[in-house]
């Protein structure tokens, strides 16, 4: 497993990270546009703005470990995530939960502090199913799973 | 709610900045400069989820009203 941070790997989380982020700086204008104008319309700008900032946080949070130290990259997540579904004999849809199991391992293997991708005081996002819902939507958007499992 | 949705934009923007810079920095072997501002953008990336669950409760607030 690589730890170095001088690598295309961490080179690369940035990007998509960055990219992340401005889509959410995107949600969050047309959010407050439309806020202007309708209710109704603006409600469901600011839930899908609500959406961007939680994926482009968790992405961040993913990538640094939790504490802005990006001690793995995208590669290494990747292929210990390709290690867990093969290990579990290759289930169809599943791919999330190895994706973060996974990111859980190396945030383990490297001592950085574990933390929840979001607050602890985030209600609504507080059960496990809810925690696989929201990887799909950060994962299957930045479509990030191992090239080899496709 | 427009106030916080155009906070959450900019501290998104500053996040997305932070990330390339820190990108700039790795790929050139500076990886206490990388490593600064990856604590910036998850600073910046934490504000702007926080703001952005702001603007949604004041939003929802003004539907049900």
């Amino acid at each position: 497993m690589s730890t170095r941070y001088n690598n295309g790997s961490h080179y690369e989380s940035h990007h998509r990270a960055a990219e992340l982020h401005d889509g959410a700086v995107h949600a969050h204008r047309v959010a407050e546009e439309h806020g202007q104008e309708d209710h109704l319309s603006g409600h469901e700008h600011s839930r899908l703005a609500l959406d961007q900032s939680q994926n482009a946080y968790a992405y961040t949070d993913a990538i640094t470990g939790g504490n802005g130290i990006a001690a793995f990259g995208h590669d290494d997540i990747a292929a210990l995530a390709h290690e867990l579904w093969q290990a579990r004999g290759c289930p169809d849809g599943s791919s999330e939960e190895d994706w973060f199991h996974a990111a859980e391992e190396l945030r383990s293997r490297v001592g950085s502090p574990k933390r929840p991708l979001w607050s602890e005081d985030e209600s609504i996002f507080s059960e496990p199913a809810d925690v696989t819902r929201i990887a799909d939507r950060v994962f299957n958007r930045m479509s990030v799973r191992p090239a080899s499992r496709r | 709610m427009h106030e916080a949705h155009r906070e959450a934009a900019e501290q998104h923007e500053r996040a997305a900045h932070a990330h390339r810079t820190a990108a700039e920095h790795n790929e050139r072997g500076d990886n206490e400069a990388g490593k600064w501002h990856e604590e910036r953008a998850l600073e910046y990336a934490d504000h702007a989820y926080r703001l952005a669950k702001e603007a949604h409760s004041k939003s929802e607030q003004m539907v049900t009203v």
